[in-house]
């Protein structure tokens, strides 16, 4: 310690070096949910102006080419949702019937997307909700085009979110036409990687990729991304799909928390 | 005055880095201006200046993404202390020699940037890894490069500090 404030006095030029060593060593060192905070505040106040101009120039950039997308699926949607709501009734009465207990709603917490890491592809975002409204971790995050990724911290009004894009962030999942499963994951380049999918499960280019509910956080059910490839591994028994995914992580304003529900379960004994 | 000149080059770069620069991105490579000016920095006003210039603009950029909150902030300081060091001893007045430079930099930062954080995931994707961080560096030393030439034909080079 004494070498090290003598080495100090003897070059002044390594003060600033040290400064700025200690400052990023506790910043590096601190607990993900106040590193959350911090990261909050100062996107709120130093960098307020830049990620807001960020933001709106984002929105502009996807609201053009979303709009003409939208209009045009409003029309088979209106249609389809009657349809849904009909086989809603349905499954409920057929369920109730079976002896199995009713989905639990989901409630989604509207959250504002505050702040988004830097550099492609986007690994994780801070959204303006928290703890406040009992945004924990652990909770799927989407928006109206498909999952976005998982929380991972909450602070008070704040939340981190790990977004697909980070290789860490795994979700069981499920081709929703053969129901073909594996797990989506990231490994590079501008799409998703749902690795270990048996050779013989049929997985088509164009077909959808949803949550399959296995892995405890995300519920079943809940859109991915569509195939875009398929490339057969080695050693011949697996094979590992492409995976788009639905929601454009660049251009995300507004997402939805979905807080923890009741999965659905068999009641022994009715 | 130059209190002055830092805070307008510490709004103009972090406007650059957070606005401009995620939509000049080619299949996700993108000039990491933030790193160029830090190198530039320490270049021409010494590894004190830069050590403290780069440690104020990596840290509000490092805001952007809690997980990594940190890793910015340290490597662009020990960067610019590193480059300050380079001036002290070889440097010369060149455009290629800071271009060299900015590319130099660039590359080992943004290697060492995506290895420190995840080590496992940099390991298992080690070229591509490095190929992403070499294309960066030549995408910002091109730009940086290019800005240089064009101050100097029209103002000559010391005039561009």
């Amino acid at each position: 310690m004494l070498n090290f404030r003598r080495g100090i006095l003897r070059n002044p030029q390594l003060i600033p070096l040290s400064i700025a060593t200690f400052v990023s060593a506790i910043l590096i060192v601190l607990p993900l949910d106040l590193k959350t905070t911090v990261s909050r505040i100062g996107t709120l106040s130093l960098l307020y102006p830049y990620s807001e101009l960020d933001r709106y120039l984002r929105r502009i950039d996807s609201t053009f080419e979303a709009n003409r997308e939208l209009s045009r699926k409003v029309d088979s949607l209106t249609v389809l949702v009657s349809r849904l709501i009909e086989n809603q009734y349905e499954n409920d009465r057929l369920r109730t019937m079976l002896g199995f207990s009713l989905h639990a709603p989901m409630r989604p917490v509207p959250a504002e997307v505050v702040a988004i890491s830097f550099g492609y592809p986007y690994k994780s975002m801070l959204i303006g909700v928290g703890t406040e409204s009992n945004i924990g971790p652990n909770m799927p995050v989407m928006s109206a085009a498909g999952i976005v990724g998982k929380t991972i911290a909450s602070g008070w009004r704040s939340a981190t979110v790990q977004l697909l894009f980070d290789p860490a962030c795994k979700v069981a999942a499920r081709i929703q036409a053969s129901r073909a499963q594996g797990i989506i994951t990231y490994t590079g380049g501008n799409y998703l990687t749902m690795r270990d999918v048996p050779i013989e499960e049929s997985a088509l280019v164009g077909d959808s990729v949803v949550t399959s509910g296995l892995g405890g956080i995300f519920p079943e059910g809940l859109f991915i991304g569509i195939v875009i490839r398929t490339e057969a591994r080695e050693s011949g028994l697996f094979r590992d799909i492409k995976v788009l995914p639905g929601a454009d992580l660049a251009a995300l304003d507004e997402v939805f928390v979905l807080p923890a529900t009741t999965t659905p379960t068999l009641q022994v004994g009715r | 005055m130059p209190t002055l000149f830092y805070f307008l080059t510490w709004a103009c770069v972090t406007f650059i880095q957070v606005v401009v620069t995620p939509r000049l991105a080619i299949r996700g490579v993108f000039p990491d201006i933030l790193i160029a000016v830090i190198i530039v920095i320490a270049l021409r006003y010494g590894r004190l200046t830069g050590v403290w210039f780069a440690f104020a603009l990596a840290f509000s950029i490092d805001l952007l993404d809690p997980q990594k909150l940190g890793w910015m902030t340290l490597l662009a300081s020990f960067l610019a202390y590193g480059v300050g060091v380079v001036r002290e001893t070889i440097y010369l007045e060149n455009p290629w020699f800071e271009s060299t430079m900015v590319f130099l930099g660039t590359f080992l930062y943004h290697v060492i940037y995506r290895f420190f954080p995840a080590p496992q995931f940099f390991m298992g994707n080690f070229s591509k890894m490095v190929a992403e961080s070499f294309l960066i560096a030549v995408y910002t030393s091109a730009v940086i490069g290019l800005i240089i030439m064009i101050f100097r034909q029209r103002y000559g080079y010391r005039d561009l500090a």
